[in-house]
């Protein structure tokens, strides 16, 4: 008996030992993803000279908030505005927009894939996935001239209306609802609810987890969207961030610390968001993953 | 679950105004324009900063014209990839831009065969605007199929940027004319130092484009260095290319008088951190004035003086590299083309002076040159030489290089850059690059 | 008038699915079948639409011999292949590491995580400055005692993996979290019984975690994969394509072809050739997942 415990705390031990190192090495690592972030930080609060110093210093003897300062044009510092309070307006405007209708188009039909038996709905769906794998660069140029022959060109317009629908979205969503079980649905029909209602009282209140977890998603796939407000917006008024910032980059690339002071600035909302509903986006991510 | 039915709501709400707010601003403006009926605002678009002389432009004219019921608004676009996109984009779709600028003969003639720049003909005709007169024979030059899309408003002169102080300590004179040696020993001579206190020679300006050196060729070969005559055959096999780039590379690689092209890649190097804080006594990239100027953001004391590009050997260069530039178009789509033009009238007989503060010279001949001149250097005397100056930004030529051939010209530019930087970071020979661009080049031109 | 139960169903459903397929077929489908056929073409968009010349698919043909072309297919495959292995390997063992043996494990999850919510462009302009000679990068490597650091976007050589590392960076708290949400729910009685056996902690690992885990891993490949392919936003930020031509990757010439050439017909035809390759890429793992995938 006594030799058993013997063995048991030994085990313990040993153990509590590989526990410690391991987590040692994982929080370096975890540090080490962590240390551009760090960087750009410390960076943005310096003047320009001394961001490329040898030796670095990561917490600077001073703050300089000159340099957000002039991103945000407070203040007679920069030479024009590079107006970013008007691109987080026109970034948090689409968002939004895009977050609210693509979360109800794809309950609405994600719903209806995974239980309404209505016939073409296999077909359909296989549809969606087969365009999932179709790069975005193909539907691209296709887009671009779509939108050129309504009219809509360099309007935000470009970026809702595709925006209002995601695939993906559609997919999880499809997903989350076929693990529902169907009991609920049953009973609610033979008490006469006809579909709609069974979908708006009854599975939609238990499926706001999933619904929280893709707006998440959908709010970060739309807040970074680079390549479609590149392509398709050209006036400043209508820039969204991540062009703001190019723009910004491409005319201050020197000056290093007001790059830093920007990018700093456009990457605050989606970290924000993340910190305070990273449970459900978590969540969101990995379900309809795993079972492949 | 009150709760967050609650907050759905006013977000709801909350979108939909934010949506209608975007669409009542825009219907207000028209019905606006419709009451008012006389002003019309043109938009023109420009790669020069605003306030580095467009925006004094711009309300110069508003003032004038107010009355008239015609204004400007100027939008700065960047001359890179990424920027002409934009305006290419804009004039393809849209015809809300009005007026705009093309910095170079071969994005002008992809515009006008594209139907992005409007055939001024009949303007020119109406109003008796005698292009010749205006700015000299070389205009002829830059009509695309004997038509004219553009009105050129700046002389584009080229040269090398001097740090005259460093000359003077020297005991070098400013040159008026020299060969590709004697620029490599000069160089040579004036480099001093090691790591971060080093001081170069010459700095060649290459975080663009690592063929920016290339420009000395035009002296020699002119305006179509790459094509032979008829634009069917690449002229990559001429030995101007492959001993330009051997200077370039020697320079960088050999000497090392000159900031090395990957020096200049990774850390983005500038004219405004090199050259203008006096780590290099040469340099490219005479559109620098403005930075000359502004001595607030750019503090320095040593004066700058011009000299032009270097030659191959004594033969006296063949042509003037430069010519006319900012080439002012009107979009065909445009709604106001008269106004347009009347603007371009305007610009072309006057309203170009303010440009000249900070190194845009302006092409029309009806601008007074002395005017021109003391535009430049006003302000910073002891910054610019005005002698110099004169003789390279200044003074029109009347053997421009002028580029005639454009076919596949984007192409071309790409394969010539990719082969510049093999040379430059030691990957290729010049010469095994020139003979691959001539193949590459030659292969795109029969497509 | 009798409707059958079965069309009352079809009309719900399609009732239901309206708005989203409505914006599906004309924004999804519809470009997908335009650029399919203008893919046979070798349209020059500022030519407008009236110039619209068929070559018979000659663009599929040409591109075999257009060096942009087979270099950025090249760079792209090497770039994922390097890419993909590491990253789902090395999140793996993250991933059962942190679970078995780490303390704190949501800072840890939410540290490696953070580059993938990130706005592409800030990273992007972070890692330039950073891989820049006198950024920390290259004074870390000098201090650890290396004498001649590479120049990163700056070198012919180093450009490539220099990209690969910062995407690895970006990509792998994704691949983590789906790992480690799946190990979360793998059995425990059967890493008890192990134990009891005798059974070492890479043995467990082996012969337990990995093959349990299959179903994952087979998701990951796929997605991260399809994913690799189609990188642009780095590429166009950091290097243009260069040095050269090493860092030319299969989207970005597309997009040089479509907005620097205008040459919409060409562009469309690679992009399509880039779907191919990866549905036959994602079809033959399909078929080969019954050799090594558990379920």
């Amino acid at each position: 008996m006594r030799k058993l415990v013997k063995i048991k705390v030994k085990k313990l031990n040993k153990k509590l030992i590989a526990k410690i190192i391991v987590t040692i090495i994982i929080w370096c690592l975890a540090i080490t993803m962590v240390i551009p972030f760090l960087w750009m930080i410390s960076a943005s609060f310096k003047i320009s000279g001394d961001v490329l110093k040898i030796p670095i210093k990561w917490i600077p003897n001073y703050f300089y908030f000159d340099n957000y300062k002039f991103v945000w044009n407070i203040g007679n510092i920069a030479p024009r505005d590079y107006h970013f309070a008007l691109a987080y307006f026109n970034s948090i405007k689409i968002t939004s927009i895009n977050v609210l209708f693509s979360v109800m188009t794809s309950c609405l039909a994600g719903y209806a894939f995974a239980k309404i038996k209505f016939r073409g709905s296999k077909v359909v769906f296989l549809l969606y996935l087969a365009t999932m794998m179709i790069p975005s660069q193909v539907t691209l140029i296709p887009k671009f001239i779509i939108f050129d022959k309504m009219g809509i060109m360099g309007t935000h317009w470009t970026l809702i209306l595709p925006g209002v629908v995601t695939v993906t979205g559609t997919f999880l969503m499809r997903q989350f609802f076929i693990g529902v079980p169907n009991d609920l649905r049953e009973a609610a029909q033979i008490d006469g609810a006809g579909e709609f209602r069974t979908f708006l009282q009854i599975i939609l209140p238990l499926s706001k987890p999933a619904m929280a977890s893709l707006a998440m998603i959908v709010f970060m796939w739309n807040w970074n969207n680079f390549m479609d407000p590149l392509v398709f917006l050209r006036d400043w008024r209508t820039f969204t961030i991540p062009v703001a910032l190019t723009n910004f980059g491409d005319e201050n690339i020197t000056d290093y610390n007001l790059v830093m002071a920007a990018s700093v600035s456009a990457l605050l909302p989606v970290i924000i968001v993340f910190l305070a509903g990273q449970k459900y986006f978590i969540k969101g991510l990995t379900t309809g993953g795993v079972k492949g | 679950m009150k709760k967050t039915k609650l907050i759905a709501m006013i977000l709801t709400v909350a979108m939909s105004l934010s949506l209608f707010a975007g669409c009542g601003a825009k219907s207000q403006v028209k019905s606006q324009d419709a009451t008012k009926k006389e002003t019309i605002t043109l938009k023109l678009w420009g790669g020069v900063p605003s306030e580095y002389g467009p925006q004094e432009v711009v309300d110069n004219f508003n003032k004038e014209f107010k009355d008239k019921g015609i204004q400007v608004e100027y939008t700065r676009f960047v001359n890179d990839g990424q920027g002409n996109l934009k305006l290419d984009t804009g004039l393809l779709s849209g015809g809300d831009l009005d007026l705009y600028m093309s910095y170079g003969m071969d994005t002008l003639s992809k515009r006008a065969t594209g139907k992005m720049a409007m055939d001024l003909t009949s303007f020119i005709d109406k109003d008796k605007f005698d292009m010749v007169k205006n700015f000299g024979d070389a205009i002829k030059n830059y009509n695309i199929n004997g038509k004219t899309y553009a009105v050129p408003e700046t002389l584009t002169n080229s040269g090398i940027l001097i740090n005259k102080d460093m000359f003077d300590a020297a005991g070098l004179a400013v040159p008026t004319s020299w060969t590709y040696d004697e620029f490599r020993a000069i160089a040579k001579k004036l480099t001093k130092g090691e790591g971060q206190d080093k001081t170069y020679g010459m700095f060649f300006n290459t975080v663009q484009q690592a063929n920016y050196a290339a420009s000395f060729i035009g002296s020699s070969l002119g305006g179509d260095p790459y094509y032979k005559a008829g634009g069917k055959e690449s002229n990559f096999d001429n030995i101007a290319f492959e001993k330009n780039l051997q200077l370039t590379s020697d320079m960088m690689n050999v000497d090392k008088s000159a900031v090395s092209h990957i020096d200049t890649a990774t850390q983005k190097l500038t004219i405004e951190g090199l050259f203008l804080s006096g780590k290099a006594a040469m340099s490219l990239g005479v559109w620098s004035t403005r930075s000359i100027k502004d001595t607030v953001k750019f503090p320095h004391t040593f004066m700058t003086a011009y000299a032009p590009f270097p030659t191959v050997d004594k033969e006296p260069a063949k042509y003037t590299v430069g010519g006319l530039g900012d080439l002012l178009s009107i979009n065909p789509k445009s709604k106001y083309t008269q106004e347009a033009w009347d603007f371009i009238k305007w610009y072309s007989e006057k309203g170009s002076l303010p440009m000249a503060k900070y190194g845009r010279v302006p092409a029309s001949k009806n601008v007074d040159k002395a005017a021109v001149l003391k535009a430049s250097t006003q302000g910073a005397e002891k910054l610019l030489d005005s002698k110099s100056f004169e003789t390279i930004m200044v003074k029109s030529y009347t053997n421009y290089g002028v580029p005639t051939i454009t076919n596949k010209s984007a192409e071309l530019s790409k394969v010539f850059n990719e082969e510049c930087e093999a040379v430059l970071t030691q990957q290729k020979t010049a010469k095994q690059a020139m003979q691959s661009s001539k193949k590459r080049a030659d292969a795109l031109l029969k497509q | 008038m009798k409707i059958s139960k079965q069309l009352r169903t079809d009309i719900t459903g399609y009732l239901f699915i309206g708005p989203n397929i409505i914006v599906f077929l004309l924004f999804t489908i519809i470009p997908i079948i335009f650029s399919f056929v203008i893919s046979f073409s070798n349209w020059d968009y500022t030519q407008g639409f009236s110039n619209i010349n068929f070559n018979n698919g000659m663009n599929y043909i040409n591109m075999w011999k257009d060096e942009w072309f087979t270099k950025s297919l090249i760079n792209t495959v090497v770039y994922s292949i390097t890419l993909v292995p590491i990253t789902v390997f090395l999140a793996l063992v993250i991933s059962v590491l942190v679970d078995k043996y780490v303390i704190g494990k949501t800072p840890v999850k939410l540290a490696l995580f953070m580059p993938y919510i990130s706005n592409i462009v800030a990273i992007s302009i972070v890692w330039v400055v950073m891989y820049s000679p006198y950024g920390p990068i290259t004074q870390f490597l000098k201090s650890i005692g290396i004498k001649n650091p590479p120049q990163w976007v700056g070198d012919y050589h180093w450009a490539l993996p220099g990209i690969i590392i910062m995407s690895i960076w970006a990509g792998i708290g994704y691949a983590v979290l789906i790992y480690t949400s799946s190990i979360q729910s793998l059995p425990e009685e059967l890493y008890e019984a192990a134990q009891l056996d005798g059974a070492s902690g890479l043995q467990q690992f082996t012969k337990i975690t990995i093959p349990l885990l299959s179903p994952t891993t087979f998701f990951l490949i796929t997605t991260t994969l399809i994913g690799s392919f189609q990188v642009f936003g780095q590429i166009y930020i950091m290097t243009k394509g260069g040095p050269g031509t090493s860092t030319h990757v299969l989207v970005y010439y597309i997009y040089t072809s479509a907005f620097t050439f205008f040459k919409m017909g060409y562009a469309a035809s690679m992009s399509w050739i880039l779907f191919i390759i990866l549905f036959v890429v994602t079809i033959v793992q399909w078929k080969f997942q019954d050799k090594w995938v558990n379920y």
